[in-house]
């Protein structure tokens, strides 16, 4: 029995705790307004700067707001914006792979569109979509979606590439199974765990980018409480206030760190050998 | 049997598949590897074609664009009747659960995600059979068949030996009942041990289900157990077929002495062996004329045009120049 628990634990504990991590962040984000102790945008120039303690949990910015609350909204921005990246790369990016990878009609106009994407650094092609269209959390997505889809495209590809050459295609083949019966079933469960692993980390990236993007001046406006709008901001105190750098921060990290512990639990799970 | 009484199942001429070789960074093609040259042979109703020839020959790309899982650069397929090459994509689909395909590899044949019922399954699904129940009856049937059980049914395919898991191909082989299984060197990569067993398998299953059989294989001493006549390739050429008598008693062709002379006789005495020099030509390059006067030990002037693949007599057929005058010489 005891066994029997332990070994479930070994299997589902990384599931369980990014997961469950990952989830706590999302509650968060929606009660938001719950959880908050004070208003996000609320000015008190008196109380700027102040220390984390009993009034502020997290202490107060330059302005005089509390982080904490803060923090707690800004939740809600970085995860839509990282949510909906990891949507969008990840159904497009699946799409666009398992056609390159498998027909070689889609491979040559594909991968010279996403070459042509990657020749810039990603940062750069987002800053310039933005400055193009004009900020905004819409804008935003579109900026990091289409700068991260070639990676999921390539590691796709790559991953595709290899598994139609296994031995269990051409048996699918050699029993008369259509192309689509193929590649969704024969090739797209061999590329599951790679993909995992490049979506949460572009998950990761993108809630660091958006920081990055509003420090350049053309992510969200100062007014929204994003993860990224309240380090940037805090940037400036580092020496005199560094809780305005480390809470926020510990924000990310600790979002990053489920969402790249669920992927690992997720990718272990779906292979059967390691049941 | 007389051949005019024997149904052809499959009936293949001049088969060619020359794979290009690119070059440079402009790939334009700087030759082909020509792994099938122009080969023709029939595989008849119910028997067991052997096909033999060093790793390298071209079995598999025979085997393969036969069934045109790769498309032929020339020849003409007739299975059961019918012209296989004039099939557009989906009538091929349609047609593919008429022949099975048992692999070498049995660990990379299988699909790792999917359980051994499923797998079993699919070609039933693939083929149409709707009804779930019935599927399900088949696939127990076909399992008990391979000499596995029912339970095996919910594991995965890593949970199992080579030869389980090479039983589980030889289920999903059977599944549609299929008019030919091209069994492609199906033990080569199985323990020793369980080698016998498998192909004890196959036999069986060829005398309850009167199965057609390609079976491919580097090893003459596998073929000799199993087949009813045999083919010896060399170089994307057939250069001697025949019966298992034909072959094992009197072999005609220099390459197959050669090949023969390796294993021991039956009694324990041995042939005289018959040792070839130099390596196997590039299939890329392969030389004028006799594909095998590079290498063989009775190489005349004459071998420097090439042999017609011609009838020694009873259907047993040679590509040799000097067949007759060698035939004494054993
Ligand atoms: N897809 C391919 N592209 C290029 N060359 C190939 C391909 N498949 C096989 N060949 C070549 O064709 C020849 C015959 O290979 P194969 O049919 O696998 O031989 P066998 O099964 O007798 O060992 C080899 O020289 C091999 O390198
Ligand atoms: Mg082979």
């Amino acid at each position: 029995m005891i066994k029997k628990l332990a070994s479930c634990w070994r299997r589902y504990s990384q599931v369980i705790l990014g997961g469950g991590l990952f989830l706590l962040i999302v509650l968060m984000a929606v009660f938001a307004p719950l959880i908050a102790t004070h208003d996000p945008g609320a000015y008190a120039m008196r109380e700027a700067l102040q220390e984390p303690g009993p009034a502020h949990l997290c202490g107060t910015d330059a302005f005089g707001r509390d982080v904490f609350s803060r923090i707690v909204y800004g939740a809600r921005i970085s995860l839509t914006i990282a949510l909906a990246v990891l949507v969008v790369c990840g159904a497009l990016g699946t799409v666009l792979g398992l056609l390159s990878g498998y027909y070689r009609w889609a491979e040559a106009t594909i991968m010279r569109l996403m070459d042509g994407l990657m020749a810039f650094p990603s940062i750069l092609l987002a800053l310039v979509i933005l400055t193009v269209f004009g900020s905004g959390i819409q804008n935003i997505i579109l900026a990091l979606s289409i700068s991260y889809l070639p990676r999921v495209v390539r590691t796709i590809r790559g991953a595709v590439i290899s598994v139609k050459e296994y031995e269990h295609v051409e048996a699918a083949r050699a029993m008369g199974a259509s192309d689509a019966r193929i590649i969704f079933k024969y090739i797209l469960p061999l590329c599951v765990s790679p993909l995992i692993i490049r979506l949460t980390l572009i998950m990761a990236l993108t809630v660091l980018s958006e920081s990055s993007l509003t420090f350049l001046g053309v992510g969200l406006s100062p007014e929204i409480p994003s993860w990224g709008n309240i380090l940037s901001e805090g940037r400036q105190y580092i020496t005199t206030s560094p809780y305005l750098i480390t809470l926020p921060g510990l924000a990310i990290v600790l979002a990053v760190l489920s969402l790249n512990t669920l992927g690992d639990g997720l990718r272990d799970l779906l292979d059967p050998r390691l049941k | 049997m007389d051949d005019r009484q024997k149904k052809v199942l499959l009936r293949v001429r001049g088969l060619k598949k020359w794979f290009p070789i690119h070059r440079g960074i402009t790939s334009r093609v700087a030759g082909y590897v020509k792994a099938v040259d122009d080969v023709s042979y029939d595989v008849y109703q119910g028997e067991t074609l052997g096909l033999v020839g060093e790793s390298g020959c071209g079995k598999t790309t025979l085997a393969r664009t036969s069934l045109r899982l790769l498309e032929p650069t020339a020849g003409e397929i007739q299975f059961d009747g019918q012209d296989f090459r004039a099939l557009g994509r989906r009538e091929l689909r349609q047609a593919r659960k008429n022949m099975q395909i048992v692999f070498q590899d049995p660990f990379g044949s299988l699909h790792p995600k999917m359980k051994i019922g499923r797998i079993i399954e699919e070609p039933l699904i693939i083929s149409g059979v709707k009804d779930k129940a019935a599927r399900r009856k088949r696939v127990e049937e076909l399992i008990v068949r391979a000499g596995l059980k029912t339970e095996h049914l919910d594991r995965y395919p890593h949970e199992f030996s080579g030869g389980q898991r090479q039983r589980v191909v030889i289920a999903r082989a059977l599944a549609t009942n299929p008019k030919l299984i091209i069994c492609d060197e199906p033990v080569s990569a199985l323990d020793v041990s369980v080698r016998s067993q498998i192909l004890n398998l196959l036999e069986e299953l060829q005398e309850s289900l009167g199965l057609t059989y390609l079976f491919i294989s580097h090893d003459l001493s596998v073929v000799e157990h199993i087949c009813d006549r045999v083919a010896v390739m060399y170089l994307g050429q057939m250069v001697e077929l025949g019966t298992r008598e034909q072959i094992y008693g009197g072999m005609l062709h220099p390459y197959t002495k050669a090949l023969l002379s390796a294993i021991p006789l039956a009694g324990g005495e041995k042939r005289e062996r018959i040792a070839l020099e130099g390596d196997i030509p590039s299939p890329a390059k392969p030389p004028e004329g006799c594909r095998f006067h590079t290498r063989c030990p009775y190489v005349a002037e004459v071998c420097k045009t090439v042999p017609p693949f011609e009838d020694a007599g009873e259907g047993h057929r040679v590509a040799c120049h000097r067949w007759r005058e060698l035939a004494g010489t054993k």
